[in-house]
């Protein structure tokens, strides 16, 4: 009885670290898929703020007219797609 | 990142408003932007300063000549430095109508010789930190850590670098203005900067399309003609590649960073 006891007792503890083993798994493939699932924020919510000119030309025009210096930035791509 | 972060931020996008007139310029058709997995490397692992040659924000008066610029990307605290130094040249070189003042380039001399001199204490500064444990968290305390396409950036130790190779480049492009006695047209500077190693393949490849209106400009993709090479087959052991965009950052460079993928 003793020993079928004590069996009971290992299988018990070997379900619970199959248990624990299994939640931490489940957990971390849950986090691994939320990490990959990250959706990105709409590009639209980006580079709102800064009013930008159409062109050079228009940009040194007004700044002429508003006695302003021109800030150009220039990049690869486009700054109305995805990028960073 | 200076688009998605730095533009995006308010306090940038109200100063450069208030102060500037903006305009963007795409020097690389048919370059492609990063992917978002090289995006989300990008973020994660530098983002307070990178001193990329691919971008570049150039301060201009409206006759076309170039009295300040800086290659990179830079967290919106470090921008806005950047912004009110230009700024602050604009004041002494130009007058209320933007006409060039006499001395005034010897006056902004003096200012970019300052400039380098503070930011090569900068460079020293975070230098020194990452030499202590925890140092990065004295440098970065007045660096924000925002949000970014879903994410979020942690500071840690890893930022000092990019940091101090921001600092030692804005050190070195205001020594350069300093000893310079005038002020370029943008197109002497636009593919190879004042200061900085020149543009590579991507250079000759440009086409000066004028920006703002991206709806005229031809779609790479839709063309199907063959990507560009954005990795160049010299001096492998300086090139790291990343991903199927082709992402390259040139570490052999003697200054400036070199990432194909665009930021």
């Amino acid at each position: 009885m003793s020993q079928g006891g004590t069996d009971g007792k290992t299988r018990a503890s070997r379900m619970k670290h199959i248990l624990v083993a299994g939640a931490a798994f489940l957990l971390g493939s849950a986090a691994a898929w939320a990490q990959q699932t990250v959706k990105p924020v709409d590009w639209k919510g980006y580079s709102k703020g800064v009013k930008w000119e159409k062109s050079l030309e228009t940009a040194q025009a007004r700044a002429a007219k508003e006695g302003k210096p021109v800030l150009l930035y220039q990049l690869v791509g486009d700054l109305n797609k995805e990028g960073c | 990142m200076l688009r998605t972060v730095t533009f995006s931020d308010p306090q940038v996008a109200d100063f450069i408003n208030k102060n500037f007139v903006a305009a963007w310029f795409n020097r690389g058709p048919g370059f492609f932007n990063a992917d978002l997995s090289t995006e989300r490397w990008i973020f994660s692992g530098s983002f307070e300063a990178y001193p990329t040659k691919n971008i570049c924000t150039f301060f201009l008066a409206p006759d076309g000549k170039v009295f300040d610029y800086a290659a990179g990307t830079y967290a919106p605290e470090l921008f806005l430095k950047l912004m009110k130094t230009a700024l602050e040249l604009r004041r002494v070189l130009f007058d209320d109508v933007m006409a060039l003042k006499e001395g005034g380039v010897d006056a902004a001399r003096k200012i970019h010789e300052g400039r380098a001199m503070t930011m090569a204490l900068e460079r020293d500064r975070v230098n020194k930190a990452q030499t202590k444990e925890d140092g990065w968290k004295g440098i970065l305390a007045g660096i924000k850590s925002p949000s970014y396409r879903g994410q979020s950036h942690q500071h840690g130790a890893a930022c000092l670098s990019s940091l101090s190779s921001g600092y030692d480049y804005l050190a070195r492009l205001h020594q350069k203005w300093g000893e310079t006695l005038a002020l370029p047209e943008l197109d002497e500077i636009r593919f190879e900067y004042l200061w900085g190693n020149p543009f590579t393949e991507e250079a000759a490849q440009s086409k000066p399309i004028g920006g703002g209106d991206s709806s005229k400009e031809p779609d790479p993709l839709a063309s199907g003609k063959p990507r560009p090479a954005l990795v160049s087959e010299e001096s492998p052991k300086s090139t790291i590649r990343l991903g199927a965009r082709g992402i390259r950052v040139d570490t052999g460079l003697p200054d400036l960073l070199n990432l194909s993928g665009g930021r």
